[in-house]
């Protein structure tokens, strides 16, 4: 099963026009796609978390700002990395942005190289992001298909146990343990211990 | 040896003193007599060198001697009481008399024929071939000659027959001669031609014809008088004769003894004999000598001298003219001056007003560059956003060149477009610059929505970093108004600002702008949900230099208030303390009444 992919857009928020229009023209000459709002609101009508690339966003704007927008963002748990653009560097304002998870932020008038490289790292970051959401993702399906015996098993096995230990620990014999241990392999499709262990640890919680 | 030579010594001493002072007593005490010698000081001697040697007889234990003075010479013995009594013609006592308070004590009586005379008078006369001088008026224009100015007997006895004829001899003759003593001098003036007639005092030329020196007939007497009181022809009144007098000084005693025997002397005693007197009588009256004096306004009377105006003039001519000059020269310098002052006056006023003038102006102008001032990081701002989009676009092109994947239309419309932003840049410029440059008002029909989306747009950064909620409502379709945009952007401004700073510190952060047509033309309300402003406060709000905010200047309100009321419109307030504030400006409308969009 997997989950519906969208192509990377960059993602522009800014109430004047000109800028708009002029950023699409920009991206475009480096082949990047981008969708344009003109203000927050827009942007969240249609956003939902399957969003792919990131979100280029002027802070000083009517209605709802920059950073009411982010708040509502992490409010809905998103990851979509988040570039700031500002006129005026504000420092206050900055320092809240980043701390709330913004990915950078750009101050106007701004080089297009250091524009457009951010966009690409940002756009990397998320395709990255998204890499490991899935990856996880479709570990935890794996997971979720062993059966309770197994996943005792793959724990002690995890923890450094031999065979023989396991088996002590739980109390079966040296045979079911193999057994166990051959299967939840093939079904989390990992081939050696050391894979195995890097598989759990990545999508374990910590205070389990 | 020593004591006795001083003894000696001492009892001679003693002696001679009391000799001495035996000898102060037996000595006899020198007595001054004072005469007016007129025909000089050797006759004066003689004349009364024998009285004085009566009285010296009469009177023991005192030596009298005779003195003789000219006018002058005796008027300073007297002031200096050099002499004890003193023997002078009438006019001279009077006068000695008011100055220095002597006093008569006899009057002289003359001998005439056998006769005895208490009086005399003076003798106005011309050469006898004179047929064209027949009376006192016919001496105009002539020359005269007399003894002396001060000379009573020779001259002024005549001086008031003149007058009183109305002839002024010291304008009416052509000359007078003072010929000085003795007054014979006058009779050989006369008859040698020098002088056309003359006066001396009455017996002067009985004596010369008497001498023989003259002959009667030489002589014509003008203004003949004859009197009962005098033998003679004379010209003039009859006046005492000389007196006797004491100066102030003199005891009484002494006086009353040579009055006493002053009168005791008869005609045939040597005394009379010499002076050619009868004698001494009682002192006569001399107020007709006054009246001379008075008349004449001369003597004692000197102050009191008539003055006509014309003797005024004459005499002060030249004093009247300096005074008169320098008044109209004070007059015309008031004048100038006062003329002067007006000007520098005006001028003063005009310097005032067009101070004022200039003063109003500068304060807009700095009130307005203040506004500015604090609109210069939304002004920025302003301008990164079509920066911003220029740099998109050029760089866009470069992307697409370098790439070879562009077709020239698409590029076209990018350059276009970027051409567009840097106008729009150009715009906020001249915006910018509209706003700073010092200019009288220009009224232009605009749409006022358009210049509120304008004030706001300035004050964008303003509101977002005081979290400031912005509320708009702006009817679509004003009319339009006659309007300096730049000035009502800066009211708005203004009034946005002071909005700002009223919500500082609450907790609720509203700005409501608000535009609507009403009754009166178009009505803009900034409204807010500041801590207010209590009745007082508002009362002053629109005063110069009124503030409430630190290190204000309190020009906003009272600049912005002017540019409206400018406009015909009204700027008004309304608050209510920690609720909110409403400003609301109305304005007439434009005479062009197009709607806008």
């Amino acid at each position: 099963m997997q989950s519906q992919v969208c192509k990377p857009i960059v993602y522009i928020v800014d109430d004047d026009e000109g800028v708009r229009k002029s950023l699409h023209w920009l991206l475009g000459s480096v082949g990047l796609d981008c969708q344009l709002f003109a203000s927050a609101m827009e942007f969240l009508s249609i956003f939902d978390n399957n969003l792919r690339g990131c979100l280029v966003l002027d802070i000083r704007m009517p209605g709802m700002s920059g950073l009411d927008l982010q708040r509502h963002l992490n409010a809905e748990g998103s990851n979509l990395p988040l570039i700031i653009v500002t006129g005026h560097a504000d420092v206050p304002v900055a320092l809240q942005a980043m701390k709330s998870g913004a990915f950078d932020l750009i101050e106007k008038p701004y080089s297009d190289q250091l524009l457009l490289e951010r966009i690409q790292a940002a756009m990397e970051l998320d395709s990255k992001q998204r890499d490991i959401l899935q990856n996880n993702h479709l570990i935890k399906q794996r997971l979720a298909k062993l059966t309770p015996r197994e996943y005792e098993v793959m724990i002690c096995v995890i923890d450094g146990c031999q065979n023989k230990e396991v088996a002590s620990q739980l109390d079966i014999s040296i045979k079911t343990v193999e057994v166990h241990r051959s299967n939840f392999m093939k079904k989390l499709q990992v081939r050696t211990l050391p894979e195995l262990v890097r598989m759990v640890m990545s999508v374990r919680d910590p205070s389990v | 040896m020593v004591r006795t030579i001083l003894h000696d010594s001492l009892c001679l001493l003693v002696l001679l003193f009391w000799l001495a002072s035996k000898s102060a007593s037996a000595m006899p005490q020198t007595v001054h007599i004072g005469v007016l010698a007129i025909e000089g000081n050797d006759i004066a001697l003689r004349q009364w060198t024998d009285t004085a040697r009566y009285l010296d007889r009469q009177i023991p234990r005192h030596h009298f001697t005779i003195i003789p003075y000219s006018l002058k010479a005796l008027d300073q013995a007297v002031a200096n009481n050099k002499i004890d009594f003193l023997l002078t013609n009438p006019g001279n006592y009077v006068e000695l008399e008011s100055r220095y308070g002597v006093s008569r004590l006899a009057t002289l009586k003359s001998l005439k024929r056998g006769k005895v005379y208490k009086k005399f008078a003076a003798v106005i006369f011309t050469r006898s071939e004179r047929n064209d001088i027949n009376s006192l008026a016919d001496l105009k224009g002539k020359v005269f000659a007399g003894v002396s100015q001060y000379g009573f007997g020779g001259f002024q006895m005549a001086w008031r027959e003149f007058h009183q004829q109305g002839i002024d001899p010291f304008q009416d003759f052509a000359d007078i001669r003072f010929t000085g003593l003795p007054q014979d001098k006058i009779v050989y003036e006369v008859l040698q031609g020098k002088a056309d007639a003359g006066s001396v005092r009455s017996e002067v030329i009985e004596r010369l014809v008497a001498d023989g020196t003259v002959s009667q007939q030489d002589i014509r007497i003008l203004n003949p008088r004859i009197s009962a009181d005098y033998p003679f022809v004379v010209s003039t009144a009859l006046y005492p004769e000389w007196p006797f007098a004491k100066l102030k000084h003199t005891t009484d005693s002494l006086a009353e003894q040579v009055a006493m025997n002053l009168l005791k002397i008869t005609p045939d005693t040597e005394a009379a004999r010499a002076a050619r007197i009868a004698g001494w009588t009682i002192p006569l009256d001399y107020n007709q000598v006054h009246d001379l004096f008075k008349e004449l306004g001369i003597g004692p009377y000197a102050v009191f001298r008539q003055a006509s105006l014309k003797r005024v003039l004459m005499t002060y001519f030249p004093h009247i003219l300096t005074t008169v000059f320098i008044i109209m020269a004070l007059a015309v310098m008031t004048i100038y001056v006062a003329r002067v002052n007006r000007k520098l006056s005006d001028s003063r006023n005009k310097l005032i007003g067009e101070i004022e003038q200039r003063k109003r102006i500068e304060l807009a102008h700095v009130s307005r560059l203040s506004t500015i001032g604090e609109m210069a990081s939304g002004m920025a701002h302003e301008l990164n956003q079509p920066l911003t989009a220029i740099i998109n676009y050029i760089k866009g092109c470069v992307h697409r060149l370098q790439d070879n994947s562009v077709d020239k239309s698409t590029l076209i419309d990018a350059l276009q477009n970027a051409a567009m932003e840097a106008e729009r840049a150009g715009a906020i410029i001249h915006h910018l610059r509209k706003m700073v440059r010092n200019d009288e008002p220009l009224r232009e029909t605009a749409s006022i929505n358009e210049i509120i989306h304008a004030a706001i747009r300035l004050m964008q950064v303003q509101l977002r970093s005081n979290n400031i909620q912005l509320v708009e409502c702006l009817q679509p379709e004003l009319q339009y108004c006659e309007v300096d945009q730049v000035q009502l952007e800066q009211v708005l401004i203004n009034l946005m600002v002071n909005a700002v700073e009223a919500m500082q510190d609450c907790p609720v952060k509203i700005l409501n702008v608000q535009s609507r047509q009403g009754e009166n033309g178009v009505e803009i309300t900034i409204r807010d949900t500041g801590c207010g402003m209590s009745a007082e406060v508002c009362e002053r709000v629109f005063d110069p230099f009124f503030t409430t905010r630190q290190g204000g200047m309190g020009l906003g309100l009272s600049i912005s208030s002017t540019i409206v009321e400018a406009h015909h419109g009204n700027l008004k307030v309304e608050s209510v303390v920690n609720t909110g504030t409403v400003f609301s400006i109305v304005l007439p409308e434009g005479s062009d009444a197009k709607s806008s969009m």
